[in-house]
């Protein structure tokens, strides 16, 4: 359920740029850092949205500021950074925006679909 | 590029964020390049150069968007409700009610910039059309030109008949090929009889440049051989200049005496490659229906394009068909052949231009820049006039954001309207560019302001604007408080004099080096009209005289016939001397042969020597006062049966016979043959400049006419009187002889020198009218700052007056200042006008790019210039009332 106010907001992020979506995807495994989401969002696109370190971290501050994310905490990941990294995860609003933006897609695809086949 | 200065590369460029962005994210992002930096596909050199393009490019995606958050972020939250478009609208009224009070300072900046913008968008055009768009062809970058190559001479020359079929034949790189040739005809029937521009064309011409006629259609191979009938296919302006006449398709036009039956019309877009580097065509007909014959293998007349098989280059096409040209010339016994070449359409068409372009480029970018100095600088001024506005502004409650906006308005809206202008500009430019430049310059009828040029006008006009907008409100910013404390007088602090005098100094160098390559085209156009070209020009009329080669078919009726003519001019009374020649002086046209000197024949294998040659009358040397030297000029007894002789000019005397008496010599065209006589010298005549002034003075050999004739000549005279009046008399007396020929081309020797000059003059022009834009913006640019200084200290200078400093002194005083600055600017100009005028190498004629002398001119008149602007001011300032200065506080 999402309340009236949400609903507007929600409205107002859709549809998604190419890159809050994929950010989007990536976040829906669980928490992760930056640099975790870039590589996630390089490997299930096969390498072919390759975001640099300033577009990353420009759309997780607007992300961020819109609602779609928050920080979170080191789920519990260890190496040579892990405890300095800043980690983030959906929000409630980040998920609805995907679910919605994801059945937006859905259905260009399926009218494609549609009328590309006899 | 190794990882830890790479890393420290990084940590710079992230100073171009915005701090907030920096102080959040900043770590993270220098954390992410590590990171990067460690995976395997990074890792080495080649690794290490993706890594580095990887990052910078993003930050150059990335930054202009966290700014513009930063600024609408911040905005939102401190002024929100004032930042819609009503404010915009406001400032925007604001900025008009400015320029409304300063219409000076306006109508100044408007003007400046229309200059510069309008010069760069009509130049913008000029190298997008010529230089960057495309060849209108189906997929021009497989088209080719293809020519055979002679050994010792670089470039393409025009191939033989049998050599291109055998070509055609046989190649495999090349998908197709075909060839032009450009002949003018003469038109009977419709209306005047009149010359039309003519090419005779293989059948596979237009699908070589892949393209249709708009009506009708192309040529079939069939009507391609000899024997078939004549047909036309006809250019879009010519078809409509015979009136657009849609039954025209089907009928026939007489051209040279032969009935072409109309199967075509080309459409109004369709440019021909001959258009391009040469002239237009009026008329297409088939190849086998041109002048000349088509069985001869050594004589080469036939221009070759081609298309190139998918995937194959020009070197390819090249090897193979050079392979297959040396099989051909030993088969058929010749020597001096060296290859075929293969070059892009594209070079062949517009190559040599692209140096000409570079120079009127770079001079219109100096002009571009010049503008800028000077509009930058009127900014400053008046940003520095309102810091106190702008402080009150602030210290009421208005954001740096919001002042900041305010100036950007401003110059962006100045920045509109000088586009509007700078549009008007490049039409204008334009219009003039294309109706004056030579004939040589390819592609110009293709020119015109497009969508393309207009956004680039647009594009340049707004980053002016953003950039005027944005350097002085930033430059004053920092001085706004200390301007609301301190009184007018202090106003503009230091930095801004600095960034003013650097204006100034910036200016006054571009201004000298487009003064010097200006004044280095004039020294060089002066000496190139005052060459001696060693004949008369004064008093001389010209008219050429074709006849089409069926009408005169033997050559005791060619005699006959311009026999006639000629003795028909002389015995006008106006007309002092008569005679002609096929190659008229100056006009760029030569005949070559190869010949033999008697008693040096060269070996069977052996190239012979190569001469330039013409026909003359026995009048032609009087007429054109070319001095005999020694023996004598063609006689009435130098006849068909006579003989054969012929005269030389000095230069081909020291040529074949140097240290000897060439009188008596023999020679021969072509190799010696028993069946034909030997040529014998006769006489030596003094060198003329053939091919143009700045030409050398040319090794000829003249041959008498009777005893070569030929059906087209340039009749010359030398008159009485004025020589244009004369030429309708010429006309007359050669109508008389047969009254159907058009003689079109005619005129004095006098415009005819001035013709074969024309492409310098108009560099000359063009590159004196950039530079005196430039001095006048120059000059506007450093009296601005000098009245403006004068100003600033009117009171400083109002106390030394009242303490008795003499008017001499206050002058001098304030020129001290002005000149040190030009003193500065000219020795910076001096430096780059020596490091630049190398491009106009091959532009000049008889002066080095770096004449010393020029260089003094250019830089006393510039210094004289700046003077003069500094002088003005400062005698102002002289006639100050000093108790009224000192009160201006």
């Amino acid at each position: 359920m999402t309340s009236g106010d949400e609903g507007g907001r929600l409205e107002r992020l859709l549809p998604l740029t190419p890159v809050v979506f994929h950010i989007l995807v990536a976040l829906a495994e669980g928490p992760a850092h930056g640099y975790a989401v870039a590589q996630e969002v390089e490997r299930v696109t096969d390498g072919r949205v390759r975001m640099g370190p300033g577009t990353l971290y420009g759309a997780l501050q607007r992300m961020r500021d819109d609602g779609l994310i928050d920080e979170a905490e080191n789920p519990g990941e260890e190496g040579a950074h892990a405890d300095r990294r800043r980690y983030y995860r959906l929000t409630a609003l980040g998920r609805d925006a995907l679910r919605a933006e994801a059945g937006r897609l859905a259905r260009a695809v399926d009218l494609a679909r549609a009328r590309l086949e006899p | 590029m190794r990882g830890p200065t790479l890393l420290r590369l990084y940590r710079l460029l992230l100073g171009l964020y915005p701090r907030r962005f920096r102080e959040e994210f900043g770590e993270e992002l220098v954390r992410d390049a590590v990171s990067r930096a460690a995976e395997p596909r990074y890792g080495g050199g080649w690794g290490r150069m993706k890594l580095a393009g990887f990052l910078g490019l993003d930050v150059a995606r990335s930054v202009g968007r966290a700014w513009v958050r930063r600024w609408t972020h911040r905005d939102s939250r401190r002024e929100e409700g004032t930042m819609g478009t009503g404010s915009t609208l406001q400032d925007l009224r604001f900025a008009l009610r400015g320029f409304r009070r300063r219409p000076g300072f306006f109508g100044v900046a408007a003007a400046t910039l229309a200059l510069g913008v309008g010069a760069a968008t009509a130049m913008f055009s000029v190298v997008d059309g010529v230089l960057i768009r495309p060849l209108p062809y189906d997929q021009p970058d497989r088209l080719v030109q293809l020519g055979t190559r002679y050994e010792g001479f670089d470039g393409l020359a025009s191939s033989s008949p049998p050599d291109v079929f055998d070509w055609q034949e046989r190649t495999r790189t090349l998908e197709a090929l075909a060839a032009s040739r450009l002949e003018r005809l003469t038109l009977l029937g419709e209306g005047e009889p009149r010359q039309v521009d003519g090419a005779g064309v293989s059948a596979e011409y237009f699908q070589v440049l892949g393209v249709d006629p708009e009506r009708g259609r192309a040529f079939t191979v069939e009507e391609d051989r000899p024997g078939a009938a004549p047909v036309a296919v006809l250019s879009h302006a010519f078809w409509r200049e015979l009136g657009a006449d849609p039954s025209l398709l089907g009928r026939t036009l007489t051209l040279d005496g032969r009935a072409f039956g109309v199967v075509g019309v080309m459409s109004p877009d369709f440019h021909p490659p001959e258009a391009i580097y040469h002239q237009d065509v009026d008329v297409w007909y088939p190849l086998a229906h041109i002048g000349d014959p088509l069985d001869v293998r050594d004589a080469g007349f036939l221009q070759v394009i081609g298309r190139l098989a998918p995937g194959v280059d020009p070197e390819a096409a090249a090897q193979e068909l050079s392979a297959l040209e040396g099989a051909l010339a030993e088969a058929a016994g010749r020597t001096g052949i060296a290859g075929v070449g293969v070059e892009p359409l594209r070079d062949a068409t517009v190559g040599e231009v692209g140096n000409t372009i570079r120079v009127v480029l770079g001079a219109v970018a100096l002009l571009l820049l010049i503008a800028f100095a000077n509009v930058a600088n009127l900014f400053l001024v008046r940003a520095t006039e309102r810091q106190r506005e702008m402080a009150v502004r602030a210290s009421l409650g208005a954001s740096r954001g919001r002042l900041v906006r305010q100036l950007v308005t401003e110059s962006v809206a100045l920045a509109v309207v000088s586009t509007l202008l700078a549009v008007l500009v490049a039409y204008g430019a334009l219009e003039a560019f294309v109706a004056w430049s030579p004939a040589s310059l390819p592609r110009m009828s293709e020119l015109a302001v497009d969508a393309r040029v207009l956004s680039f006008a647009l594009l340049l006009s707004l980053l002016t604007g953003l950039l005027f907008g944005l350097v002085p409100a930033l430059s004053t910013r920092s001085a706004a408080g200390e301007a609301l404390r301190a009184g007018s007088r202090s106003g503009g602090g230091r930095r801004v004099g600095r960034l003013r005098s650097l204006l100034v100094v910036g200016e006054t160098a571009l201004a000298l080096v487009l003064f010097v390559g200006a004044g280095l085209l004039a020294n060089s156009f002066v000496r190139l009209v005052r060459v001696d070209p060693g004949f008369r020009t004064g008093d001389v009329a010209w008219l050429e005289v074709r006849v089409a080669g069926e009408e005169l078919p033997t050559p005791e009726e060619r005699v006959t016939f311009f026999e006639a003519v000629l003795g028909r001019a002389e015995s006008l009374p106006a007309v002092r001397a008569a005679g002609a020649t096929n190659n008229l002086p100056l006009s760029g046209n030569r005949t070559m042969a190869g010949i033999t000197v008697e008693g040096r024949e060269p070996a069977p294998d052996e190239p012979l020597l190569d001469a330039s040659w013409s026909l003359a009358t026995h009048g032609y040397f009087e007429a054109l006062d070319i001095p005999l030297r020694r023996g004598r000029t063609f006689t009435a007894a130098d006849g068909a049966d006579a003989p054969p002789v012929a005269l030389v000019s000095e230069a081909m005397a020291r040529r074949l016979w140097p240290g000897e008496d060439p009188l008596g010599r023999r020679f021969s065209f072509g190799r010696p043959d028993p069946d034909v006589p030997w040529t014998t010298v006769v006489g030596v005549v003094g060198d003329v400049r053939q091919q143009g002034l700045d030409g050398e003075g040319e090794a000829m050999v003249y041959v008498p006419f009777a005893q070569a004739p030929r059906t087209g000549l340039y009749v010359v005279a030398w008159t009485a009187g004025e020589p244009g009046d004369v030429v309708p008399g010429l006309r007359q007396a050669v109508w008389e002889v047969d009254p159907t020929l058009t003689l079109e081309r005619g005129g004095t020797m006098a415009s005819h020198m001035a013709a074969s000059v024309v492409e310098p003059r108009f560099y000359t022009v063009l590159l004196s009218v950039f530079a005196g834009s430039a001095l006048l913006l120059a000059f506007v640019g450093i009296y601005g700052t000098m009245a403006y200084t004068v100003e600033r200290r009117t009171h400083e200078l109002g106390v030394r007056m009242a303490l008795g400093a003499a008017r001499g002194d206050v002058v001098a005083l304030v020129v001290r200042q002005g000149a040190a600055l030009t003193a500065v600017g000219l020795g910076l100009g001096l430096l780059g006008a020596l490091a630049s005028t190398r491009v106009l190498e091959g532009m000049v004629y008889g002066v080095t790019p770096t004449d010393p002398a020029t260089m003094a001119v250019v830089v006393a008149a510039l210094a004289a210039v700046a003077l003069l602007a500094c002088w003005l001011p400062a005698r102002r300032a002289t006639r100050l009332d000093p108790v009224r200065s000192l009160r201006s506080e």
